[in-house]
């Protein structure tokens, strides 16, 4: 009996057990017909998208109709016949370049294609008659990612690629990878040549270094044009976050770009800021492969590495003049609002001594715009730099007493005076240039341990006695009202030297006339 | 009857069809329970399954499709990457640009790229449910210790399988999430370093070595990277798999009550006797099963409540399938998987951020290298598999939170380990932390004392204070793997959402700075 | 026997499952096809098949010009011009320019000067290429496009 109840127990177990597996199961069936039908879906919306709605094929089958239309003569109809619908590409392997451009810019060498829209259209200019398409590809000269297929991302403006597609206007940067500014100057290159003589122009290499030679103030440009735009700061670039863009603004206001720069505004014309983005742009470094570049370049490659030798003169012209004109006066420079001293001047070459103007150029003035050259330009050509200086013909009306000069060029001379008095005198009549604690405002900073280290106490007895001809620095040695007595400006000396903390030159040992008076 | 046995080779030859078919499937047409039952037990593929399955396993609720979920994904993920594998050249001056032309020119590369990627992403989040679903249901308890375990396997491969992956598309996103995953590797060197002793022990610099083949990421570790990736950690996966099926099998299947709730209504069968004894039940094919005489395998128990595995199980089985493939899918051709800049090892992005998975890591590791890559996920991974070891309760598994209790429990957990993972956040954050307060301090105290480690000992206090509440050690796993789990969304959150430029805290990504 | 043990009667197939089937079948298929699709690439990662030869007045009657890169050789004749292709029709060898004709070094073919095949185991004569003209007007040579022997592209 009980054996029956439990077995008809199992029985309804069962019965429910069944009835929820089929109705289950139905469920499952239409589940899986509805996943199935969704699946095809996917399947054909992934197939329509890979293979219809591509603009590439979209592009090729309006140019085939174009292709079509003009089809006129036994050449044109055989290039309809023959066009077929594919991706078409540019591969050279020792470039580097896979550019697939051609497959939406079809006519790109169809002399033909002058009245057609933009992907149709025939490349303008006589560029091609020198750049096959098949040996050159697209991006060597216009950037941007050659192997997509759609134009945003081919152009790669914000799409994580790191050389963007150049503005029409400045794809002349590229004439710079393999043709020299002379050759290109009336080929095509006009403003590539002409943003190149301006890079000379403007003195860019007083402060910057191209192959290693140049000034260190700012930085070396020798790939400026090839940066990522990772490597420059786009926070306050107002157009397109591009390198670019990046330079164009850089050159319209430099301080607005990189805050706190050193730069001064080049202040150009248009076409002048264009030209000089233009020649930084082609400033790339990429080691193009030997038989891509032009004897143009070869020979400026090899100049830019292996500069021939310049006299003095023409060392100071490129290097120095950008700040110091040709030296031989002081000048008030508006962008950095202080004095640029007369490294020609009458006066200073009378005084300085070469130990000076040797640590002034090579060790430069930390803090101030005059940056060090060891590096920047060879040993020799450091000291053709210092001779020509030195060299200056002083004219008898600016000569200084002959005894003044000798004690200038003594190192071992120490001038003791009463720093006090001294610095009473500093705050009122020297503060106002040089800085209360002579950190340099206007005037040359006293205290920088480059200057203290080479300047000798006679040198700056010199100085503020006579003055500098031909620059701000008056002469303070005299009787009439607003001058000082030779006491007074010993004071004055030593208070100078006590802002060196203790740096002064070095005695030469030989000289033997360590701890002189002075008269 | 002429010649009734003589068969020649014409005959045979004409046979052929039918004997290679009979050799191919060797049961009858799957029309009966019987035969189901022997399709399932005579296919290698399918004789992973029980040949009948309990009711109950096929509910949605007793899974929520997420095993089979991981499954279907690990199978997207092999054929997606094998097919990527023809067209992917693992070197540092090629694979940028192969893996550019699976996107652009490759037939079909593009899909196959983003199904990959998504499926791979999607298979961690899966894992992971998959691995809180086991919890909660207390399917980990006695006899599946083992199965857990492969489970915790299964999930460091997982994410070991999606870091090597990560680093294959060679751009700046891969390059230098790589660059900091290795370095978390290598983080035992801060505390060598905290005691001066790295010069004569270093394990941390071992195993970032080992782990890169170099110094800093580059073509040692992408080719490192590549053979693990496509070749010893899937063969390991699959191994794993294996067992972890099998396990399955072996420890009675899904967990469940013994005294199952059917349909019958509860407690409708006397408790802990199976609702048709044995010798009533119908003739099945239990081969040497029968013979076995302990509860492994478990499948005969109440056979009423069974079905058979064919076509009940497998349809559902090959339903979140091709549902799987379907999201997959949709989701790659709406979403492009990321591909930044070529790797360059002179630009560091900023911020540089690992895998989002390890995202939660990282934001440990903004306090100490040491603790937050080391040693805290080595605690919260070796907490995870001496859960089942530690709470040895006799409780009917396959009962979510094992009750109200549990879901009260887990609920208060759930409160407790958001509010201290957001607190260990927040208060860095607003105040700093040792180092803003004593600028001189010890490194030692440093990895000693910080937000994450503080947040372990919290959660570990509390998991504690439930236990001695409770008097349940079921409850207290339960406290501790929400706090987890908690913790780990959290700062995952953080570490993605709410981290910007030198992982400075920002509300959202539209306030970080323009580079 | 009790009437369990009887086999469970089970519905025949119905529409919904062979629905189903026949879904998962076709898309079983299209997969299928989709992954082959993959493996025939659209592109090579080698310079075009269809390149720039030069302009036709750089080939005057009677050039004749090895172009090794490409492996192709070029004849210029009063009737045209016309590309032969240098590589092997026996198993893809690159044959050499010899005194009246070509060699291949692999296996011993030798070909006449028009790329006929004087013996060895080659089963064909050497590939005459298609020269075609652009729209700029330079000669286009196409390395998958096969001509007749004895095709002479006149412009």
């Amino acid at each position: 009996m009980a054996q029956s109840e439990k077995s008809s127990h199992a029985q309804r177990v069962r019965d429910q057990v069944q009835l929820e597996a089929r109705s289950r199961d139905h469920r499952l069936q239409v589940g899986l017909v509805l996943t199935g039908v969704l699946l095809l879906a996917v399947f054909l919306w992934t197939g329509l998208k890979e293979n219809v709605y591509t603009d590439w094929r979209r592009y090729q089958l309006e140019y085939r109709d174009i292709l079509e239309k003009k089809a006129k003569t036994k050449l044109g109809r055989k290039l309809h016949q023959d066009f077929d619908i594919r991706i078409r590409q540019v591969v050279i392997p020792e470039l580097g370049v896979v550019d697939r451009c051609v497959s939406c810019h079809n006519g790109i060498t169809d002399p033909r294609m002058t009245d057609v829209k933009s992907p149709h259209k025939v490349h303008p200019g006589p560029y091609l008659n020198q750049h096959e398409v098949g040996k050159f590809g697209c991006t060597i000269c216009h950037r941007g990612q050659g192997r997509a297929l759609v134009f945003s991302e081919a152009k790669a403006v914000g799409h994580h690629w790191p050389h963007p597609m150049l503005p029409g206007g400045l794809t002349q940067s590229s004439c710079g990878l393999c043709h020299s500014p002379a050759e290109v100057r009336s080929a095509g290159g006009e403003k590539y040549a002409r943003g190149h003589r301006l890079f000379g122009e403007l003195g860019c290499v007083s402060c910057h270094k191209l192959y290693g030679r140049g000034g260190s103030l700012g930085p070396e440009l020798t790939r400026e044009g090839w940066k990522a735009p990772q490597e420059v700061s786009m926070k306050n670039v107002r157009g397109d976050k591009t390198l670019a863009r990046w330079i164009y603004e850089h050159f319209q206001d430099p301080q607005r770009i990189v805050p706190g720069s050193l730069m001064p505004p080049p202040r150009l014309a248009a076409g002048q800021l264009e030209a000089l983005t233009i020649y930084t742009l082609s400033l790339q470094r990429r080691d193009l492969p030997s038989k891509y570049l032009s004897p143009g370049k070869y020979l400026e490659l090899h100049r830019l590495r292996n500069p021939p030798e310049m006299t003095g003169k023409q060392l100071v012209a490129r290097y120095c003049g950008t700040c110091h004109d040709t030296g031989s006066y002081g000048r008030y420079d508006a962008f950095y609002q202080r004095f640029i001293p007369a490294i020609r001047g009458p006066s200073f070459v009378q005084l300085v001594t070469p130990e000076y103007l040797d640590a002034a150029i090579r060790r430069g003035r930390p803090g101030t715009p005059m940056a060090a050259w060891a590096g920047g330009l060879k040993d020799n050509e450091l000291v053709k730099i210092r001779s020509y200086l030195l060299g200056r013909k002083v004219e008898p009306g600016v000569r200084l007493p002959p005894k003044i000069v000798a004690q200038a060029k003594d190192p071992g001379l120490v001038i003791h005076g009463d720093v006090a008095q001294g610095a009473a005198i500093f705050a009122r009549q020297c503060a106002s240039c040089h800085g209360p604690r002579g950190e340099g405002r206007l005037g040359p900073a006293l205290a920088n341990r480059v200057f203290q280290g080479s300047a000798t106490d006679g040198f700056l007895y010199a100085t503020i006695a006579y003055g500098r001809a031909d620059t701000a620095m008056p002469a303070f040695l005299g009787t009439h009202q607003g001058s000082y007595r030779p006491s007074q400006i010993q004071a004055l000396v030593a208070f100078v030297r006590s802002l060196g903390g203790g740096v002064r030159p070095r005695a030469k040992v030989a000289s033997g006339s360590a701890n002189r008076r002075t008269p | 009857m002429g010649q009734p046995e003589q068969t020649t080779f014409w005959q045979n030859l004409k046979r052929l069809p039918w004997t290679f078919w009979g050799s191919l499937v060797r049961h009858g047409k799957p029309d009966t329970d019987r035969a189901r039952s022997q399709t399932v037990f005579s296919n290698l593929f399918l004789h992973l399954h029980p040949t009948r399955t309990h009711i109950r396993s096929l509910r949605f609720s007793a899974t929520m499709a997420l095993g089979v979920f991981t499954l279907s994904l690990f199978v997207i993920i092999v054929v997606t990457g094998v097919l990527l594998m023809f067209y992917y050249k693992p070197s540092v001056e090629t694979a940028y640009n192969s893996v550019k032309d699976i996107h652009y020119v490759v037939p079909l590369g593009r899909i196959m790229r983003n199904v990959h990627r998504w499926a791979a992403h999607l298979m961690v989040v899966a894992v992971l449910l998959h691995m809180a679903r086991v919890f909660y249901s207390a399917a980990y308890k006695q006899p599946r210790e083992l199965n857990w375990l492969l489970g915790i396997g299964l999930l460091v491969t997982t994410l070991a399988l999606s870091f090597t992956g990560y680093l294959l598309p060679w751009d700046q996103l891969a390059y230098w999430a790589v660059t900091i995953g290795a370095n978390i590797a290598g983080s035992a060197r801060e505390l060598t370093d905290a005691f001066g002793i790295t010069q004569s022990v270093d394990p941390g610099g071992f195993t970032r070595e080992v782990m890169l083949g170099s110094r800093g990421v580059g073509g040692e570790a992408l080719i490192r990277f590549y053979a693990l990736h496509v070749m010893v950690l899937p063969i390991f996966m699959a191994l794993l798999l294996g067992v972890h099926f099998w396990r399955v099998r072996k420890d009675g299947g899904l967990a469940r009550p013994d005294a199952d709730v059917t349909h019958a209504g509860k407690g409708a069968a006397p408790k802990g006797s199976p609702a048709v004894k044995p010798e009533q039940a119908p003739t099945k094919t239990y081969g040497l099963m029968c013979v076995v005489r302990d509860r492994k395998p478990a499948t005969n128990l109440d056979p009423a409540d069974t079905v058979p595995s064919w076509p009940y199980l497998m349809r559902a089985e090959v339903l979140i399938f091709v549902a799987s493939l379907v999201v997959c899918m949709v989701l790659g051709l709406l979403f492009d998987a990321p591909l930044k800049e070529a790797a360059n090892a002179a630009i560091p992005e900023n911020p540089a951020k690992a895998p989002w998975y390890f995202l939660g890591l990282q934001e440990l590791v903004s306090y100490s290298a040491f603790m937050g890559g080391m040693v805290i996920p080595g605690v919260a991974l070796l907490g995870l598999a001496l859960i089942p070891y530690l709470d040895r309760e006799k409780e009917p598994a396959g009962v979510y939170f094992s009750g109200a209790r549990g879901k009260r429990i887990a609920g208060y957990s759930l409160v407790f380990g958001v509010v201290m993972a957001t607190l260990a956040v927040a208060i860095p954050v607003s105040y700093g932390w040792l180092r803003n307060w004593v600028p001189d301090i010890n490194q030692i105290w440093i990895i000693l004392v910080n937000p994450g480690t503080l947040l372990t000992l919290a959660y570990m206090a509390w998991s504690l204070a439930v236990l001695r509440t409770t008097r349940s050690t079921r409850m207290a796993a339960i406290a501790i793997f929400t706090c987890f789990l908690a913790g780990f969304f959290v700062l995952t959150y953080v570490g993605s959402e709410l981290r910007g430029p030198n992982w400075d805290f920002y509300w959202s990504k539209s306030a970080w700075p323009t580079h | 026997m009790s009437e369990r043990l009887k086999p469970d009667p089970v519905p025949r197939r119905s529409f919904l499952s062979i629905a189903g089937l026949g879904t998962l079948a076709l898309a079983g298929v299209g997969a299928l096809a989709g992954m082959v699709r993959l493996l025939k690439p659209y592109v090579y990662p080698e310079p075009m098949a269809r390149f720039r030869l030069g302009r036709p007045d750089e080939f005057p009657p009677g050039t004749v010009k090895v172009v090794p890169e490409r492996s192709i050789y070029v004849i210029s004749e009063p009737e045209g011009v016309a590309v032969i292709s240098l590589v092997c029709t026996h198993l893809g060898c690159i044959v050499a320019p010899a005194d009246k004709g070509f060699d291949c070094p692999c296996h011993g073919s030798r070909f006449d000067p028009k790329g006929r095949v004087l013996r060895g185991p080659a089963p064909r004569a050497l590939l005459w290429l298609e020269v075609s003209q652009a729209a700029d007007g330079s000669l286009m040579v196409d390395a998958n496009r096969e001509v007749k022997p004895n095709t002479w592209y006149r412009g």
